[in-house]
């Protein structure tokens, strides 16, 4: 190989290299080093964890990117790179919105007012809760549930009236032992409250009041006669041996 | 030789080297010639190498954490996995395998074959005329290098998400654009320029040191890649701690 030849393969390896590192670099920024796009200066008095690189979407769409951040006495300067086909009326509103509600991710939504001045430096918001994502969000439930057909719930009803029955039937069998216990249980009782009542010898003694004044006349009639015997003792046991 | 000696050996190998009076118009076509031999001669192996490691680093990765995290997490990881570690250390070890081994072998026989005293016998400096020109050409190649194989992972990697694992280019891009950091990217490629350094320096330094015949030269060979290996990874380490650490 001529030394021609080889200088002109190793200066097109070098320039394929650096091309290459341009290209890489290039789509990893997501900068493009002749970029079409100009700045915009927009004050927050909080950014809520914006960072550089994040996004900015006009009506929805991404037309920019968050440049750099710089703390400017009690505010916070935010430069964004808009692409030069987008144009920012001064009556536009610039807030920080999250990507998610878990995650730390945000861009910038920028809603282009109606005016036909244009301004240097623009005012932006933080997040709030956003109602317009919610409204979409309800919307799209709303959808759902209209999509649902009479004629399948009718048949879902059937089914799990079907399936409500057959689980009673089974219920049903499973008791019916136990509740017979209980009956023959509920006769015996009603039995025994029948000999309580007073028809047999139980139910009188509970019951009679003469039994009772018998009962406690003899009971006073052998404490009278105890105390008599330990008082005088000779009087009733009489041992003669002789 | 203890490890201190041999690391101001080598040392001191690399300054002789480099801290010379060189005429770049001298030198110039050698230079050219070892861009040649290690930039060009090694891009294949390199392309192909690039690819497989794309490839491994997609599906791996979708294997550990697919399911678990927003898709276009993998992209993320992937990118930078790709652009701190694999592609500069995968292209230095594959250049090292390569090219330290073909150098120590040359310079070696040179040796042997009493070539290096005859260019010192002619007063022509060897190490202007042997080691510079393989110091900078691998300087040049290998920086050039990382970046290719870096864009070829990348570019096999977002190929593969998209069409066998059902992530679409537009979000593997995403989480690889939305995560970028030009500290990855350029730390990378620092890592690049130290190990062309230690590659070439080391394939030269046993070349350089040749004592016997081609028994010895096969073991210089043998040592200078070795060498050169755990350079990359000890230097790899450095300067992770350093950069990023």
């Amino acid at each position: 190989m001529t030394k021609g030849l080889r200088e002109t393969f190793v200066g097109i390896f070098v320039v394929v290299g650096v091309i290459v590192f341009i290209a890489l670099y290039t789509w990893l920024s997501g900068k493009m080093f002749f970029s079409n796009t100009y700045d915009v200066r927009v004050y927050f008095g909080d950014v809520e964890g914006l960072r550089a690189g994040d996004p900015v979407l006009v009506y929805g769409i991404e037309k920019g990117k968050v440049k750099s951040l710089r703390i400017d006495s009690n505010q916070v300067e935010v430069i964004l790179a808009m692409d030069r086909d987008v144009h920012l009326p001064d009556d536009t509103k610039i807030s920080i919105r999250a990507v998610s509600y878990i995650g730390a991710d945000k861009y910038v939504k920028v809603t282009p007012g109606t005016s036909d001045k244009t301004s240097d430096v623009y005012y932006g918001t933080g997040s709030s809760l956003d109602l317009e994502a919610l409204g979409s969000q309800l919307d799209s439930l709303i959808t759902t549930f209209g999509k649902i057909e009479i004629p399948d719930l009718d048949e879902a009803l059937r089914n799990l009236s079907t399936d409500l029955s057959r689980s009673l039937d089974r219920l049903l069998s499973i008791f019916k032992e136990p509740v017979d216990k209980i009956d023959v249980l509920a006769t015996r009782l009603d039995s025994l409250s029948m000999l309580l009542k007073g028809d047999g010898t139980v139910g009188r003694l509970l019951k009679s009041d003469e039994l009772y004044e018998e009962l406690r006349e003899t009971n006073l009639a052998l404490k009278a006669l105890i105390e008599d015997i330990n008082e005088n003792p000779k009087k009733y046991i009489n041992i003669k041996v002789f | 030789m203890n490890l201190f000696s041999a690391i101001g050996d080598f040392s001191s190998f690399f300054f002789r080297s480099v801290f010379i009076p060189w005429q770049l118009k001298h030198s110039r076509y050698r230079i050219l010639r070892q861009v040649y031999e290690v930039g060009i001669g090694s891009l294949p192996i390199i392309l192909i190498i690039a690819a497989f490691v794309g490839l491994v680093s997609i599906v791996q990765t979708s294997y550990q954490v697919a399911g678990t995290v927003p898709r276009y997490i993998l992209g993320m990881t992937v990118g930078r996995m790709v652009m701190i570690e694999l592609g500069p250390i995968l292209t230095a070890l594959m250049v090292s395998g390569r090219c330290a081994s073909s150098m120590a072998a040359e310079i070696g026989t040179m040796r042997v074959t009493e070539q290096i005293d005859a260019l010192e016998i002619m007063a022509i400096n060897p190490y202007r005329f042997l080691s510079l020109p393989r110091i900078m050409g691998t300087f040049i190649a290998l920086p050039v290098l990382t970046v290719i194989a870096e864009f070829d992972a990348l570019l096999v990697s977002g190929t593969y998400a998209h069409f066998f694992l059902d992530i679409p280019f537009g979000v593997f891009n995403y989480g690889l654009t939305h995560f970028f950091y030009a500290k990855d990217f350029f730390g990378g490629l620092v890592k690049s320029i130290f190990f062309a350094v230690v590659i070439a320096t080391s394939g030269c330094y046993f070349g350089f040191n040749v004592r016997g015949g081609a028994r010895e030269v096969g073991r210089a060979a043998t040592y200078a890649v070795v060498t050169a290996s755990i350079l990359i990874l000890t230097l790899d380490f450095l300067i992770a701690l350093v950069i990023f650490g």
